[in-house]
């Protein structure tokens, strides 16, 4: 059995005073149609969606066989921006939580808990969708910090089963090296360690911080190659970081009957995708990111 | 060799921590009920309630409840309103409810937590049952 997963940063940006053209979330819903259709993915999260935006996508984006989920809320002092969509005959959504922390006046976002049954399989997975605020905007609430407590939530599962099966994945607003990812919420690069200690949470999206395309000796200094999963095309240091990425529990690095495919694991990066990205008229700046899952059908 | 007196005083520090942390928590509770007793004549009391856990594998649980002391036929009665968390040193602490999960990391977080919960109409409403027992119903 096969679970692709596909998170993607739509850069509607719901709080945005201008909102969203047609034509921009028709490409959404284009793009969607080819996860489903090329990339068969069977979980699909979206983020900087609102009400609107997903009733849109909802009734213009042409797949079967699929649930929606809109996770969009607005609370008092925060916002949950995301929406999820299942593929029915796989996957059932059994609950949802919006987590946030506050400390005196802020708070912030942790993640959206979201418990799914597997087809054929016996534990629930959880599922931990995070879009961090930027660092500009985290205030009282040190970048550590937002680890830390979403590493409570993993450790609360971990304490009563330490091969669950979690997965985090999400804009985190920080690169896989970052404090907020490493010492927080206890993430990995290094796979040896994550299977012998199975608390320990293993991210593959180390293997996607730099450039794609060795440099060559000859090339033209103008063509642009792919460095990262969100580009900002004013970063004086760098145009790209690696803020999107999935996080997975020992379950999956054989803790467990899952087991990560991490050659099929990455950035998306189709021409098309990139092109809108590079273009600055065109609001998308996120490229997705996909992951697949696999497991041996029991015959028992 | 190892200070195991220094490691025994670094565990009393966060005692004396949670100690001190749980007080203002309790504060918090006391401002609450002070506010609603004064309102509603003494009709509606929220607190933390201890109750069994499930089986044994469970830590010890919480939740906070809403109960009408002066009706009394329902004085025993709690309604339950929220799942409550607390870290072993008092902050921090969690609310659950309505699909939510507030972490609160100090005092004045907590405040704000409390004042989303009632402001939820889900709870609102059984608050409104809470304050409208009656030892005629």
């Amino acid at each position: 059995m096969k679970l692709t997963l596909i998170w993607w940063n739509t850069s509607l940006a719901p709080l945005s005073d201008t909102p969203a053209s047609d034509e921009q979330l028709n490409i959404i819903c284009r793009v969607v149609e080819g996860f489903v259709n090329d990339g068969q993915a069977d979980f699909i999260a979206l983020g900087e969606i609102n009400d609107c935006y997903f009733d849109y996508l909802e009734q213009n984006t042409i797949i079967n066989g699929f649930r929606w989920f809109n996770l969009a809320k607005k609370y008092s002092r925060i916002s949950f921006d995301s929406c999820v969509l299942v593929r029915e005959d796989k996957l059932q959504v059994l609950e949802t939580q919006d987590i946030t922390v506050s400390k005196a006046t802020s708070t912030a976002k942790i993640a959206q808990k979201i418990i799914v049954a597997v087809k054929n399989y016996d534990k629930p997975v959880q599922f931990f969708i995070s879009h961090w605020a930027s660092r500009l905007h985290t205030e009282n609430l040190d970048r550590v910090h937002l680890g830390i407590r979403l590493r409570d939530e993993v450790s609360a599962i971990l304490k009563s089963d330490d091969v669950a099966p979690v997965i985090l994945l999400g804009d985190y607003n920080d690169e896989p090296f970052s404090d907020s990812l490493t010492t927080g919420l206890e993430a990995t690069r290094d796979i040896t360690r994550a299977r012998k200690n199975t608390f320990l949470l293993y991210n593959p999206f180390w293997r996607h911080l730099g450039e794609t395309q060795h440099y060559q000796r000859g090339e033209d200094a103008t063509i642009k190659n792919r460095c990262g999963s969100y580009y900002y095309k004013s970063g004086s240091i760098t145009r790209w970081h690696t803020f999107d990425q999935m996080i997975f529990s020992a379950c999956f690095v054989g803790g467990g009957d899952w087991h990560l495919n991490e050659i099929s694991t990455g950035i998306i990066n189709t021409p098309e995708l990139f092109n809108r990205v590079m273009d600055n008229k065109q609001k998308f700046d996120h490229l997705p990111i996909i992951s697949v899952l696999e497991k041996e059908i029991s015959h028992d | 060799m190892i200070n195991f007196v220094d490691s025994l005083n670094k565990g009393l520090e966060l005692v004396n921590q949670y100690d001190a942390n749980n007080k203002e928590i309790e504060t918090v509770f006391a401002e609450l009920n002070r506010q609603l007793n004064k309102a509603y004549d003494g009709k509606l009391v929220i607190e933390l309630n201890n109750y069994n856990p499930p089986n044994q594998f469970h830590d010890e649980c919480w939740d906070i409840v809403a109960k009408n002391p002066i009706s009394l036929e329902y004085s025993q009665e709690t309604y339950t309103l929220a799942e409550w968390t607390q870290s072993s040193t008092g902050y921090p602490c969690a609310i659950f409810f309505s699909g939510q999960k507030c972490v609160c990391e100090d005092k004045e977080s907590l405040e704000q937590a409390i004042a989303e919960l009632l402001s939820d109409p889900v709870v609102a409403r059984d608050l409104r049952t809470v304050i409208n027992q009656t030892s005629t119903e």
